[in-house]
């Protein structure tokens, strides 16, 4: 192994898996950041992945981003691995608070996509299994709708309301503080 | 590529609305409201459920607090929450004295009523009056009356089911001797509990912190004293046996229920500002910020039988918060979360929280313009999580779907 590690965790984090798109696109990545996915981890652990892994319902588009997501969590994790657990060290608590903030502005400019891409994300970490990834984008989507009323959701979503005239006068009739 | 302005993926539509603000209350409502295939999702048992899985612990709500001066409570929300509280009963002449369990506790000022205290639920506007004590109190505390049957962490309670007063006192009996007196009020019985007391030392400085939340951990709530030790009440076993509180047919003694806790052994600064809280470990703790020095100390009481006091964490204020160097602008410690997640630090700028477990620990942010606020109550509440249970029971109406 090239790695510059000697451990086996190290040697381990270094071996490679070839992830292919719907459009057949090769991604080639470590074993450590495929595994954020939980769909591929347990392909690993069956040893299916001779040959990659066919992705059919990702393109290679949103393949890339979701990749760029996972390299960027699976250091996180293991920076985390490696540093002390224990709270009153103010030291390891400065570089694990440094590691969150750099986390997180990682992933709110990860965000600033249009909603289509935000929609695919969305499958996609849905299908391959990205806890992470699926809560990251579907609290985005929640946002969204924050501070927002029933029309302006439908508006933004092209949402179509069947609700009849009565049932909406009974919502708004039983629960008028929240459309205050 | 997807088409502009398509509609989110059908199958996760769950997966989005269970991430729906817990402090957002009309969030909730007004998703309910959008169409028919987002209502019946809310209305799911299994929804609900979820829900609670993802928010275990209740957001901030708002705080109450008496302004600087003045013989009024104020219900402050938090920025981002949509819930404001039942208008009744906050503006009145009342005395803010605790907030717990979805319920606040008032001192009525207004003497031409004949109650002493108030029990008031934020939500519903409920309030029940409560006889005053005969006792001699500094501190009170509310909490829901199921508290020592097992209730767990009072999310279905809400505000609505039977609660306790409990009220504790420092007497001084003369000659610097003083005796530490506590009693309950049961809703159940409409009554309150025979008085017990206990001699404290001789010049014990043991006189009750005034405006101080009392912390409860197990069956018993925890008063600051002067020292910044406490004083503890095992209000839970006196509920246990009974609202008469004779404690001989158990074979208990007054010692089994009232107990003195020293404080941390003194360092070289002086001890003040001190808030009991319920520690990460799930036992009793402290939270201290020293004068002048910005420094939130965080002590936390070993579990077992003769446990001493460990200092568990410092946190420095100043980096997180607009303090600078202007003494005026100094922090001060205003209150705490009744499950000891947060701290609440008031400065000139406004009320800020700072984190102390999971994900938001050591992170601080504003909840309030309000400046210099002494000693406020955090309203923590499972409220837009009633409202999923209420869709989900009907109590708020679904339409009848088509599928």
């Amino acid at each position: 192994m090239a790695s510059a590690g000697s451990g086996d965790e190290k040697a381990a984090a270094a071996a490679m898996i070839t992830l292919i798109s719907s459009d057949n696109e090769k991604f080639e990545v470590t074993e450590a950041t495929a595994t954020l996915s939980q769909t591929i981890r347990h392909m690993i652990e069956d040893g299916c992945t001779d040959g990659g892994v066919p992705l059919p319902n990702v393109t290679s588009k949103i393949l890339a981003r979701v990749i760029e997501y996972c390299k960027k969590h699976a250091t996180a994790a293991a920076g985390e691995e490696g540093s002390s657990s224990s709270f009153s060290d103010a030291a390891f608590l400065e570089v694990d608070r440094a590691f969150l903030e750099e986390l997180e502005e990682f992933d709110d400019a990860f965000l600033e996509v249009d909603r289509a891409t935000l929609f695919d994300l969305i499958l996609a970490a849905n299908y391959l299994d990205i806890k992470g990834l699926l809560n990251l984008t579907c609290q985005k989507v929640a946002d969204s709708v924050k501070g927002k009323t029933p029309e302006q959701i439908r508006e933004m979503y092209n949402i179509v309301n069947d609700l009849t005239p009565e049932e909406e006068a009974e919502i708004r009739r039983e629960t008028q503080w929240a459309f205050e | 590529m997807a088409p502009p302005g398509r509609p989110p993926p059908d199958d996760l539509i769950p997966d989005i609305l269970v991430h729906l603000a817990p402090d957002d209350p009309a969030g909730i409502i007004r998703a309910a409201a959008v169409c028919k295939s987002w209502r019946r999702i809310l209305a799911d048992p299994a929804f609900a459920a979820r829900y609670r899985a993802l928010h275990p612990s209740p957001p901030v709500l708002g705080f109450l607090h008496r302004p600087v001066g003045l013989r009024v409570a104020r219900f402050v929300p938090t920025p981002a929450t949509s819930f404001r509280p039942s208008p009744s009963a906050v503006q009145r002449s009342r005395h803010p004295l605790d907030c717990r369990h979805g319920r606040a506790l008032f001192y009525d000022y207004d003497f031409h009523s004949t109650a002493g205290f108030v029990v008031w639920d934020p939500v519903t506007g409920d309030h029940h009056n409560v006889p005053e004590a005969s006792d001699p109190w500094t501190q009170l505390a509310v909490l829901c009356g199921c508290a020592s049957a097992g209730c767990g962490n009072h999310r279905a309670c809400g505000g609505g089911g039977a609660f306790i007063v409990a009220v504790a006192g420092v007497e001084d009996t003369g000659d610097g001797y003083s005796d530490f007196h506590a009693s309950l009020y049961s809703s159940d019985t409409g009554r309150w509990s025979m008085d017990l007391y206990i001699h404290l030392g001789h010049k014990a400085r043991c006189g009750l912190v005034e405006d101080r939340p009392a912390a409860l951990v197990g069956d018993s709530l925890y008063f600051v004293t002067e020292s910044g030790g406490l004083l503890r009440y095992r209000y839970g076993l006196v509920h246990r046996l009974g609202n008469e509180g004779f404690l001989r047919p158990g074979g208990y003694r007054e010692a089994d229920v009232l107990s003195v806790v020293e404080p941390p052994p003194p360092g070289k600064k002086r001890f003040g500002n001190v808030f009991a809280m319920a520690a990460e470990d799930g036992g009793i703790g402290l939270a201290s910020l020293y004068k002048n020095s910005g420094r939130l100390y965080l002590w936390g009481r070993e579990a077992t039988a003769g446990g001493r006091w460990v200092q568990r964490r410092v946190i420095d204020l100043r980096e997180m918060l607009p303090v600078g160097n202007n003494p005026s602008r100094r922090p001060r410690l205003s209150g705490v979360a009744e499950d000891g997640s947060a701290i609440f630090v008031s400065t000139d700028d406004g009320v800020f929280t700072v984190g102390l477990t999971g994900s938001s620990s050591s992170q601080a942010r504003k909840v309030s313009e309000v400046g210099n606020v002494d000693v406020l109550y955090p309203f923590m509440s499972f409220y837009t999580e009633s409202l999923l249970l209420k869709l989900a029971s009907g109590e708020i109406a679904v339409p009848v779907g088509d599928h």
